[in-house]
């Protein structure tokens, strides 16, 4: 299935090249590392090979070593409920 | 929110408009610190309390209360730090209670910097970009650290002992020198103890951030918006870990290096 940003009224903030939202539903700041932003900006994930394609062009790294990161970060962002699974077609491969 | 006239020598009562009171015993040179403190943030509501009476049996419990007071209600973001400024701008270091925060304020001032406060970093972002704006409470110091920073304890403005057994000095602000005035951020400044010399490390402004959020006074009433202020005023910053021994050998090295 599908993910997607949780149906709240988030408020998100950008230093450097990491982002801090705000989730009302957690009453919690979750400050995302770069790689987690970048995840993070890329929702709804629909595929998360694709997610891995395009960080791994990103950070120069091996795509297999991006799908790792992408991986740890959708478990983050669903641990800090600011992903939900959304019906849809296609669901993100790759285990999320 | 004016102060309205002393009564007698020892005591003073604050009006706010017509539904704010402040009471507060001390002498008089106390009183007239924290009534210009009370003055400061004259801005309506959230900013003015009720009705506050401060009957503490000690005038180090009642500055503290008056303080807690006063902080729980400004109107502008606010953060448990030690303020400074210096010609490049505001230098604040968030930290705990008790882990030389005072401390390395006074060493700050009396080495040159302005003093904004000993107790909050007070954000204003009604101009727009957040302004560091001064807190400048009485400042509070143990006799050991007074002695370190080279304070005499018969310059205090009181020096009485908490309800803890401690004693504790305050020091009105213009025994540290000047008073500085509203300016952007240009450094934080995360604590850290050595036994050796001062050291001064760039740090990821993530933690800097951090160290807002998790020592905020007031982020509760307000979340996004203090989100919001805390992150510009950050982004607008250099963020450092300074490690400090010494406080006096701390301060000549953040003036040497930051000013």
């Amino acid at each position: 299935m599908p993910l997607d940003r949780v149906p709240a009224r988030l408020t998100e903030v950008t230093v450097d090249d990491e982002t801090a939202v705000y989730n009302p539903i957690t009453d919690t700041v979750v400050l995302l590392n770069a790689s987690a932003s970048e995840i993070w900006r890329r929702t709804p994930l629909t595929s998360l090979e694709h997610v891995a394609v395009e960080l791994a062009e990103h950070f120069g790294i091996e795509p297999r070593e991006a799908l790792a990161g992408v991986q740890a970060g959708v478990e983050l962002l669903l641990r800090e409920q600011l992903l939900v699974e959304v019906p849809g077609v296609d669901g993100p491969s790759a285990g999320a | 929110m004016n102060p309205a006239e002393a009564v007698g020598d020892d005591r003073r009562w604050l009006q706010a408009q017509d539904h704010a009171l402040l009471e507060v015993h001390g002498p008089t040179t106390l009183v007239a610190e924290l009534a210009a403190l009370w003055s400061r943030f004259e801005a309506g509501p959230p900013a003015a309390p009720a009705a506050v009476r401060v009957r503490a049996a000690d005038r180090a419990t009642a500055a503290a209360e008056i303080n807690r007071t006063l902080v729980d209600h400004l109107p502008h973001p606010a953060v448990h730090a030690g303020v400074v400024a210096l010609s490049s701008g505001a230098v604040a270091f968030p930290v705990v209670s008790g882990a030389g925060k005072s401390t390395l304020t006074a060493a700050l001032c009396l080495a040159g910097a302005a003093y904004l406060s000993d107790e909050a970093l007070v954000l204003d972002d009604t101009g727009g970009s957040p302004l560091v704006v001064p807190y400048p409470k009485p400042l509070a110091l143990s006799p050991w650290s007074a002695a370190a920073v080279g304070l005499e304890p018969a310059d205090a403005l009181s020096g009485d002992l908490t309800p803890e057994g401690d004693r504790e000095l305050l020091y009105a602000p213009s025994a540290l020198g000047t008073t500085g005035e509203a300016v952007p951020l240009a450094h934080l400044l995360l604590l850290e103890r050595t036994d050796g010399p001062p050291r001064l490390e760039d740090v990821h402004r993530r933690e800097g951030l951090a160290a807002l959020l998790r020592l905020s006074f007031n982020h509760y009433r307000d979340p996004r918006r203090f989100l919001v202020v805390a992150a510009a005023a950050v982004q607008g910053a250099q963020v450092h870990r300074l490690l400090v021994g010494d406080p006096r050998d701390a301060a000549a090295l953040v003036l040497d290096r930051l000013g």
